[in-house]
């Protein structure tokens, strides 16, 4: 019987892909070494994680002790006991076991836990819905503040299209947690592409939202939505594309022609994933995603290309998380106060 | 959340964790302050920056000192084409721009080195360290709006070393090319604001329209370009603004103003505003 306590695992590879990526550190096997037990794999790994889900502000605080950290480290010697514990006892009161570590640390924290009881894995709910929920929200709020702006719905039709932007805000906080949860567990930069994709959460509410229009709403109330989430969608392109090619520009000095050329090049080709990044594209040039080499390549002269090529930063367009919950701008709207 | 300070907070935070998990940090180790939970394992007490971690902060990260300056310096010779391209420069005006350009890097050099020898003095000491960092986020700053403008070497060269003709051409080339780089940003303004701000269509490329007509595009283009495009939106005149946007949203819109207006003190004296 193995029970085992995954969060530390998966959170340790989290912390030394995310935080090694991001810092651009490297760690020495020698400093890795010294992430020697469970408990210290699990704290600084939940430590890391913590500080990356907190606002920036509060990341004054960095070398305060998290309670994600107490926590971890009260799973880790949880796990170890139930490890340290002779077999049949383990065997026999595997659930209970299973419910003591679920109660002491699972439920209290939240954390990721999967255990492996009898060769099925069982999960609780991770700590990344208490993550990305909050910062999801005001997405959710806006999105049906403007649906309810342009299509006015009477009371009775607001209240089911209410319902229906809260469904699509637990699709959001699902979703991107999956593409988090599936990073943790190993994520590469593959020519400066990250090997796990994260949906746009902005993108899951619209599309959310969108279906209880059409659902419940009249043809000309959907028309209208649609219409005017489809520019919307059109400027987030446009703005990807234009702040790529902008980073391109001060990497290897375009002509104008090869702006434009470039330009339509990336708006022919687009990929969903560039308008998913907008949020983190003000952390800096990092941050913004690199274009294929066969979008680029063919306008550009030899400097160019060679300047083009040592410009390739094996950590660029990785952020860990959502960046949208720091520099979102100003509350949202609120759509239970929207007047006529 | 000011823009310098969340951008200087997170690398350092990440950083410092990073040190952690190198099992080098004192303070994010583990303590047991509450009675119900284990004591793991004591942590070392003692605070060290690597030294890689300089050239990443200032060349970016992953890269050395060594790409950093190979980088630069084919920035120079694409700068020069770029002229070239623009204008036909004889000869001698390209040597002279490469000399100046050669000036501008060993001038940014001198200073990298010099902060440099700052951070391995106090590497090891978590209250000095945090100063040094004001003196490590010019350089980076400097290199992403790239060491060729403002008052380099290369500029005044360029500007000493043309003929008036030429200099028209390149003044003409170079506005817009700035133009079309804080017209993205004023791009990925906008659809930053709706996620808190929704807007119609026609409200959007109105807000746009006035963004980039009644908007200064700023000399230097860089890092904080997002957060001029917002001081920015905040100095535009009221009886322009509010009719762009309804009686909830021109209420919502108020704290853009305030915190655009918030910025002016970092810009001015990071030298970011337009002239």
């Amino acid at each position: 019987m193995l029970v085992k306590l995954a969060t530390n695992r998966n959170l340790l590879t989290c912390s030394a892909v995310g935080i090694t990526l991001l810092c651009g550190g490297t760690l020495s096997a020698q400093e890795k070494a010294k992430v020697e037990t469970p408990a210290e794999k699990g704290a600084v790994a939940a430590q890391a994680q913590a500080n990356e889900a907190k606002p920036a502000t509060e990341k004054k605080a960095a070398n305060a002790i998290d309670p994600r950290v107490k926590r971890a480290a009260a799973q880790a010697m949880l796990a170890k006991k139930v490890a340290a514990a002779p077999k049949e006892d383990v065997d026999d009161k595997a659930p209970e076991l299973a419910q003591a570590l679920f109660g002491a640390a699972a439920a209290a924290a939240k954390q990721e836990v999967a255990f492996e009881v009898g060769g099925a894995m069982v999960e609780v709910n991770d700590n990344f819905d208490q993550q990305f929920r909050p910062q999801f929200e005001p997405l959710m709020k806006a999105e049906l503040y403007y649906v309810r702006s342009l299509c006015k719905p009477d009371n009775a039709q607001y209240q089911v299209l209410k319902k229906a932007a809260q469904g699509a805000l637990d699709d959001a906080v699902k979703k991107y947690s999956a593409s988090q949860r599936k990073a943790q567990q190993g994520l590469r930069i593959v020519n400066g592409q990250p090997s796990v994709t994260f949906p746009d959460p902005q993108k899951i509410i619209a599309d959310g939202m969108l279906a209880a229009v059409r659902a419940n709403l009249p043809e000309a109330s959907v028309a209208i939505y649609v219409a005017e989430s489809e520019k919307r969608s059109a400027q987030r392109k446009q703005a990807a594309v234009r702040i790529m090619v902008s980073k391109l520009d001060r990497d290897v000095i375009l002509s104008a022609e090869q702006r434009t050329q470039i330009t339509e090049s990336l708006t022919q080709n687009f990929d969903e994933q560039w308008s998913a990044a907008l949020e983190r594209f003000t952390y800096g040039d990092d941050y913004i995603p690199r274009p294929p080499n066969n979008r680029v390549e063919q306008f550009l002269n030899a400097n160019q290309k060679a300047a083009w090529s040592a410009s390739a930063n094996p950590n660029q367009g990785f952020f860990w998380g959502w960046a949208g919950g720091n520099i979102r701008l100003g509350a949202p709207l609120d759509p239970d106060a929207l007047t006529e | 959340m000011k823009p310098w300070l969340l951008n200087s907070i997170r690398v350092l935070v990440i950083s410092v964790c990073g040190l952690h998990i190198a099992g080098i940090g004192g303070n994010c180790g583990l303590r047991a302050e509450d009675e119900d939970l284990p004591a793991p394992a004591a942590v070392e007490n003692s605070f060290e920056i690597h030294e890689s971690n300089f050239d990443q902060w200032v060349f970016g990260s992953g890269r050395t000192t060594a790409q950093g300056k190979q980088r630069i310096e084919t920035l120079l010779t694409l700068n020069i084409e770029d002229v070239d391209r623009t204008c036909h420069l004889t000869e001698i005006q390209k040597k002279k721009l490469m000399l100046a350009g050669r000036g501008d890097i060993k001038r940014y050099f001198d200073e990298v080195e010099a902060v440099r020898r700052e951070f391995m003095v106090v590497r090891r000491d978590q209250e000095k360290f945090n100063q040094i960092w004001q003196k490590i986020q010019p350089l980076q700053t400097k290199l992403q709006s790239g060491i060729y403008t403002d008052d380099s070497f290369f500029l005044k060269t360029v500007q000493t070393t043309l003929t008036s003709e030429q200099a028209t051409v390149y003044e003409a080339a170079q506005l817009e090319r700035r133009k079309s780089r804080y017209f993205a940003r004023i791009d990925h303004f906008v659809a930053m604001l709706e996620n808190s701000l929704p807007l119609k269509d026609e409200q959007r490329q109105r807000l746009i329209k006035l963004l980039q007509e009644e908007t200064r595009v700023p000399r230097k283009v860089g890092t904080y370009d997002f957060y001029v495009v917002q001081y920015q939106l905040a100095n535009i005149p009221e009886a322009k603004l509010k009719p762009i946007f309804d009686k909830q949203q021109w209420q919502a819109i108020q704290q853009q103003i305030a915190q655009g207006r918030g910025m002016e003190q970092f810009l001015r004296t990071n030298k970011i505003l337009p002239e």
